[in-house]
């Protein structure tokens, strides 16, 4: 990793009553993807927005490229910005689109042309270039949207959902699309989304957001398999939760109770409990499966997708578990009413206060 | 229906009209005569036709200057009282009705009206500036006749301006005035073009003002025709300088629209 492209301290922006940010510190290296992941309201576009200047900040600094950028006009910036609604100028072609940052910044003729044309090149688009942007389709808006905003050669390339208005496939392409453009680029690249598929399986880094905070700021393996909240165990992948208690702490790790059985979890979020104290064990479906030791119960419904099938099995005295298993086992093996016991060898539990 | 009805019988009676000879003394027209389309070509009556033309030009660019950024500022401010403010100020006159207005605007531009006094106190004029009776005067009040329109119309299309536009160029390094002059107003095109046209359209059937403030020295068509159709009682070259009025409005706004379609392009390239 090279060195420092965006960095937060202590961030926070308010409208009216409502703490829109609070406190957000964010360090962002050369050349990452990192997303805000977050559900609605949570603060993600502004701060985007406080990023881009679009909006002022009540507290904190911005640095840009280790330049303080807090006080810094919008157009002066040099950042690159991808709105979800393309914002493309309708009165103008492909090429001016492209072209129009570069004649903001009084790039001669010759060069703005051949950097359009190579900006165009980049997003497959060079055949494009006469065309009004409304005669294009959502896809290529998009993508002329992303040639305009890196034509520029920004120091940072935002984007606010820009895929939320495709739909499923094209969306899939595009982000493929977009990451070999950035990874080739090598610009560092700050992703707004809501859709942790995509927060996944494109970003370096995810910053999990929830009512003005960023709560967790890790790869995505970490955010999954080692959150550092309940927010971010139950809205990054599926979990079923169980209620327990803590039994002691060992270090790094803890001994956990939950139906009637012991589980061993991370120590970090339990730091402030005393033991026998009430907690909530975060399952990932798909860690759990049948197993003849396991835990009796019923298969309570069952939903068949295919390759896999989810099974929410009714344990007594625990309460609803939610597993995944093969499709065709599913189909074969356990309908709706089938007793099954589920076990947990392959679990990587973590636990929360409850 | 009715109405429709109505309006065809009644323009049918312009148009017959128009082409009768009048009988001086008398107030029945004569038999079929061209002759008053004749007598329009005279250099009086071809003037004041000219005068009209240059008015309504005048009045309508004007208005436009003065609306857009009123029309900017409804739109765009922040503060509900600012945006009330502006409402009030530019669109109330539109319920006021051309008479009343006329006769507001004769105590304010009077010699020893509102405008004449401030400018004097204020040490900027020894003399009362002339603009009752004047072609200044008229065009003041008109403006301000045809602005509540332009501003709405103007405020319509600003309205339909996707912000993100905006802040996407801003965030490509274009400043607020380039922004302004390569992405607003390009954008405000149709608000623009529509404003212009009705508010020269608007000024051609204008009759109170240029009768009231213009006082008999500013003569526009529509003055033309009350002062032959009711101090000479030529009824049939009234009409028939209605008629030249009604297809000169028709052609002035084609020719209008010729003009702007250039700005139309831009609008819409
Ligand atoms: N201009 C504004 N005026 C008042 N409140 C605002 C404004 N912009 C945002 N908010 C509020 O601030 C909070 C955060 O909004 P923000 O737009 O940043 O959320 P978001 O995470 O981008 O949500 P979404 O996923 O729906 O786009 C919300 O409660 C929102 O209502
Ligand atoms: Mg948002």
């Amino acid at each position: 990793m090279g060195s420092e492209a965006l960095r937060l301290d202590g961030v926070s922006k308010r409208f009216g009553t409502v703490a829109a940010l609070q406190e957000a510190w964010l360090n962002v290296e050369d050349g990452e993807f990192v997303t805000l992941l977050g559900p609605s309201g949570c603060g993600k576009t502004t701060l985007l927005n406080l990023i881009a200047g679009f909006l002022e900040a009540d507290a904190g600094e911005i640095f840009i490229g280790g330049q303080l950028v807090t006080q810094l006009p919008v157009w002066e910036r040099n950042l690159g910005m991808v709105f979800q609604s393309y914002a493309l100028f309708p009165h103008m072609d492909v090429a001016k689109n492209v072209g129009y940052g570069l004649r903001a910044r009084g790039v001669s003729k010759a060069e703005a042309a051949r950097r359009v044309e190579e900006a165009l090149a980049l997003v497959r688009l060079s055949a494009l270039a006469g065309r009004r942007s409304r005669e294009l389709s959502g896809g290529q808006q998009q993508r002329v949207a992303l040639a305009r905003a890196l034509v520029i050669r920004p120091r940072l390339l935002l984007l606010d959902e820009p895929f939320s208005a495709l739909d499923r496939n094209l969306r899939a392409e595009m982000q493929i699309e977009l990451k070999e453009i950035q990874q080739r680029l090598g610009v560092t690249t700050i992703f707004v989304t809501h859709d942790q598929g995509e927060a996944m399986s494109m970003s370096d880094r995810v910053a999990v957001m929830s009512e003005g905070r960023i709560l967790q700021l890790d790869t995505p393996e970490g955010i999954y398999r080692r959150p550092a909240h309940a927010f971010v165990a139950s809205f990054v992948g599926d979990a079923t939760m169980l209620p327990g208690q803590l039994i002691r702490r060992n270090g790094a790790t803890a001994l956990v109770r939950a139906a009637g059985r012991e589980f061993t979890v991370p120590t970090a979020p339990l730091e402030a409990l005393a033991e026998g104290a009430a907690i909530l064990l975060y399952l990932r479906p798909e860690h759990l499966s049948p197993e003849d030791e396991g835990l009796a119960g019923t298969v309570a419904s069952r939903a068949y997708l295919g390759d896999r099938a989810e099974l929410v099995v009714e344990v007594p005295g625990a309460g609803r578990i939610l597993l995944r298993v093969p499709g065709v086992e599913a189909l074969h093996r356990w309908p709706v009413g089938a007793p099954i016991r589920i076990g947990f060898t392959r679990a990587e539990p973590v636990a929360f206060p409850a | 229906m009715l109405v429709a009805a109505g309006f065809v019988l009644a323009m049918a009676a312009v148009l017959q009209y128009a082409v009768l000879a009048h009988v001086p003394g008398e107030l029945e027209p004569g038999g079929f005569s061209l002759s008053n389309f004749r007598e329009m070509m005279k250099p009086l009556y071809a003037g004041v036709f000219l005068d009209t033309l240059r008015i309504c030009f005048l009045t309508a660019v004007l208005s436009l200057l003065a609306a857009y950024p009123l029309a900017l500022a409804l739109v765009r401010a922040k503060n509900p009282y600012l945006k009330s403010a502006i409402l009030i100020i530019s669109v109330t006159p539109l319920f006021l009705g051309e008479v009343i207005r006329t006769y507001a605007w004769i105590i304010v531009l009077g010699t020893r009206g509102f405008v004449n006094g401030a400018l004097s106190w204020a040490g900027l004029i020894q003399q009362p500036l002339q603009l009752m009776f004047t072609e200044t005067g008229v065009l003041i009040a008109l403006v301000h006749v045809t602005l509540p329109v332009v501003v709405i119309m103007l405020a319509a299309a600003i309205s339909h301006i996707d912000r993100d536009l905006e802040r996407a160029a801003a965030a490509l390094g274009a400043r607020p005035l380039r922004v302004f002059l390569t992405v607003t107003l390009p954008l405000s095109m149709p608000g623009i073009i529509a404003g212009l046209t009705t508010g020269f359209a608007w000024t051609f059937s204008a009759f109170a003002t240029p009768q009231l403030i213009g006082g008999g020295r500013v003569n526009m068509v529509s003055n033309l025709v009350y002062s032959l159709g009711f101090a000479s009682f030529n009824f049939p070259f009234a009409a028939a300088l209605s008629v030249a009025g009604l297809i000169l409005t028709a052609v002035a706004l084609a020719g209008f629209r010729a003009l702007l379609r250039p700005l139309n392009r831009v609008a819409t390239r």
